[in-house]
């Protein structure tokens, strides 16, 4: 159903170990990094990037666009972040693909590397040291998360996260499936583990936002990290762990 | 089809290089020995430079320009070694007969060379008319004459794609020798013989007293305005040569520039190149030649390193201007901006050459990006400003350059804007007029202050006079053409080796501009546009040259 390729930090390693430790890693670690490894989620890096457009009246067009999308964000952030993303992203449209990847590096650079939990650094090597597999699933751009998760030494990392669609250089304001942060997101983790040899019900799952519910429920392990009140209270009735990190 | 061995073709063979000053020719040059070690020989042949004769002049190219950097890294101290017997340098000139060599020596490189690259001409858009004809017109005819009297060279003719003067479309791979890019017929050598003609009795005519009459009151303002000595006769005599010079100049060029219209070119440059091209298509079939064609050659993608970059390029006085204050360039957003890494070029050379060595060569080669991997002028003054953007968040020299330059974008407009050159000219303009008409005896010192501010509007003006003259000089490239240039000659001679093989799809534009050559341009050529002066090579090692040694039997053929 979801064919995107899968962008895979340390995959050499990987490779590497792989028929040595491929029964080590059968339980696997799924962990949202927003609200776990970041402070800052999707609606930051649209606003940053829609600041920096090119002309100043495209830069107040994308803003407004931005802030007119809002009470959508409102509506559907607490049910659908599949959708919520969705709107998000589409003040970017029509925005180059050249300005998109130097903003995105500037980003990561500037902003996000400066937004990281420390506690969810620690939470990921734990789990690394304990031998799972660790997915970290992100509604930011890829190109945002994949040099921070890289500076930050987290080894044998896959890192899913979402993708603007480009036709001819130009971002067109849709994401690429799949979308992470949509209900999708617990069928996309079902298929993932089956392809990959994962043990499912042995494996772990972590966010902090409600929409992500379907997403904990599918593994045998969830876990609510600075959950909302929704979440919270849904962990609590379900008698699921509920962490704090800072 | 079987492969061309490019480095085994060099091997052993003698070329005699023609432009060897010039970025191009500096690049090529440097590139040969360090990637075909194993080349017989190369003759750069140099103007003689004041008192700095040639030899002198190759010294100071390989030991100060960054060009030969891989020379030095690779050979440090036994570089001069490495080149004895293998480099020469010879004191010549296209623009004299028999390229100004003496008897003995042309007969030793007429017995001698096996290929003659040519990359020397001028590139000025709108120089005088009589020098673009002796530099790209005549002073090849010249060398083809050389060529016609070797034993057995070839030549390989550097030109340029703008010789399609103002076509529109794709320009292939061709020469089209009897019409010019206005549709009408052309016979290149009558066009030659009447332009040359007519700038020479231009500039007859111009020895009027009138005009030495204008040009001896410039002089006396000039002498006047700068405080110099009126009785240094010599000076006086200096300066009104130079006026003299000037003013003649500018009248021809002016014409030039006019003639070149009527036959379709943007420009005096693509209009000289086109005659050459023509007379050599026509006239030259007693001769194996070949052209390159580049677009527009800028710094270089990876040798000697990358950015390298020297003088002002095409997109480095617009580049710098984007960098400004100012920010809407009139263009067309999607006009095709051709530019091609100095180093591309180059592979072009070594292919085109090595074909032209087995026989197997085509008529043109074109090197350029527009066809296989299209940079609009919209993008390229989008990453401009990206490149700025890049630049400045970190290293503006002040806190308004950080925060807000950074962020000014320059961009693209269709239509004239508001803001346009003129139009803040004009403002500039009429801003100090009404300062030179405050009246005298104003409190507070304000009419100093006024008078002050209107010297300095006049100097506003100057520049934005110069940015106005850049904009219209580069009119053709990024409002009036639209033309994508075939590339695909090179690649029908397959390459095994990779280092020259021709590939511009590989270039990605977001790295090569921002992260490659407008930082090329900041270390290379925007001091030079400044005034500052621009970073020499220093290596430890200085290398020499030896000096040519002409054999008995070329030295008896000389004197025969």
């Amino acid at each position: 159903m979801w064919c995107r390729p899968l962008f895979h930090l340390g995959i050499v390693r990987d490779i590497q170990m792989k028929n040595t430790s491929e029964k080590k890693q059968d339980v696997a670690a799924y962990i949202r990094a927003e609200g776990t490894l970041f402070k800052k989620g999707a609606l930051s890096l649209a606003a940053y990037l829609a600041a920096n457009g090119q002309s100043f009246s495209e830069r107040a067009m994308r803003l407004g666009q931005l802030a007119l999308s809002a009470p959508v964000l409102g509506l559907f952030g607490q049910t659908d972040r599949g959708m919520a993303n969705r709107a998000t992203y589409v003040s970017l449209r029509n925005m180059s693909e050249d300005r998109l990847r130097l903003l995105a590096d500037e980003y990561a650079k500037d902003v996000l590397k400066h937004q990281v939990r420390k506690e969810g650094v620690e939470l990921i090597k734990r789990l690394q040291k304990e031998g799972k597999k660790v997915i970290l699933l992100s509604d930011q751009l890829e190109r945002v998360i994949a040099p921070v998760v890289a500076e930050l030494r987290l080894g044998d990392v896959e890192v899913v996260a979402n993708e603007l669609e480009i036709h001819h250089g130009e971002v067109t304001g849709k994401l690429r499936s799949p979308v992470i942060g949509g209900h999708g997101l617990a069928l996309w983790v079902k298929e993932h583990a089956a392809t990959s040899g994962l043990n499912l019900e042995g494996s772990y799952a972590y966010a902090s936002q409600a929409p992500d519910l379907l997403f904990l429920a599918a593994v045998g392990h969830p876990c609510a990290v600075n959950p909302d009140p929704t979440l919270r209270r849904s962990a609590q009735e379900a008698n699921w762990p509920v962490m704090t990190i800072h | 089809m079987n492969s061309l061995p490019v480095r085994d073709t060099y091997q052993g063979k003698h070329i005699l290089l023609i432009g060897g000053s010039g970025f191009l020719g500096k690049v090529w040059l440097s590139m040969l020995f360090h990637t075909c070690p194993e080349v017989g020989k190369v003759t750069v042949l140099l103007r003689k430079k004041g008192l700095r004769g040639a030899k002198r002049r190759l010294e100071k190219m390989i030991n100060e320009s960054y060009a030969f950097e891989p020379w030095h890294k690779s050979h440090a101290e036994g570089l001069t070694d490495f080149l004895a017997g293998r480099l020469e340098a010879v004191d010549g000139d296209l623009g004299l007969e028999d390229l100004g060599l003496d008897e003995a020596t042309k007969a030793q490189l007429q017995g001698e060379v096996d290929l003659v690259v040519n990359s020397a001409g001028l590139v000025d858009f709108d120089p005088d008319p009589r020098a673009a004809l002796e530099s790209n017109v005549e002073g090849p005819m010249r060398l083809l004459d050389f060529v016609r009297g070797c034993k057995k060279a070839k030549l390989l003719h550097v030109s340029t794609c703008y010789v399609a003067g103002n076509r529109q479309g794709s320009i292939p791979e061709e020469i089209d020798v009897n019409v010019s890019p206005s549709g009408d017929p052309m016979d290149v050598r009558k066009e030659w013989e009447e332009a040359r003609a007519l700038f020479d009795q231009m500039a007859l005519d111009f020895d009027t007293p009138e005009n030495h009459d204008l040009v001896d009151h410039e002089v006396k303002s000039r002498i006047e305005r700068d405080g110099l000595d009126a009785s240094n006769e010599a000076l006086v005599r200096n300066l009104t040569q130079k006026v003299y010079t000037r003013r003649l100049e500018k009248v021809l060029r002016k014409v030039g520039m006019e003639r070149a219209a009527r036959w379709g070119f943007p420009n005096t440059y693509t209009w000289s190149k086109f005659l050459c091209e023509g007379l050599m298509a026509k006239e030259a079939d007693d001769v194996e030649w070949s052209l390159l064609r580049p677009s527009i050659v800028e710094s270089a993608y990876a040798y000697p390193r990358p950015g390298w970059v020297e003088g002002f390029k095409t997109s480095g006085p617009l580049i710098y201007l984007l960098g400004t204050w100012f920010r809407q360039l009139p263009a067309r957003a999607n006009l095709p901006f051709d530019v091609i890494p100095v180093d591309m070029v180059c592979q072009g050379l070594f292919v085109s050459g090595a074909a032209l060595l087995h026989g197997v060569h085509h008529p043109v080669y074109q090197t350029a990006t527009s066809q296989r991997n299209r940079l609009t002028i919209g993008r390229s003054c989008e990453l401009t400003a990206l490149g700025h953007r890049k630049h400045l968040r970190t290293d503006g020299a002040s806190p308004l350059e950080r925060l807000v330059l950074s962020r000014w974008d320059s961009q693209i407009e269709d239509t004239e804007p508001v803001l346009s050159v003129p139009n803040i000219r004009k403002a500039v303009l009429g801003f100090g007029k009404l300062l030179n008409k405050v009246p005298e005896g104003l409190p507070g010192g304000l009419t100093k202050q006024a008078r002050n501010l209107a010297k300095l509007t006049k100097s506003a003006d100057k520049q934005l006079k110069g940015v106005e003259r850049l904009i219209e000089l580069f009119k053709p490239f990024t409002t009036k053409n639209w033309q994508e240039y075939e590339a695909t000659r090179l690649n029908e001679h397959p390459v095994d080796e990779e280092v020259f093989q021709f590939k511009p799809e590989k270039i990605d534009w977001l790295t090569y501009w921002t992260d490659i050559h407008m930082p090329g341009l900041r270390q290379w050529s925007f001091p030079a546009m400044e005034g500052r002066s621009v970073e020499r090579m220093r290596p430890k090692n200085k290398a020499s040259i030896r000096d040519m040694v002409i054999s008995e039997s070329s030295a008896k053929e000389g004197v025969a």
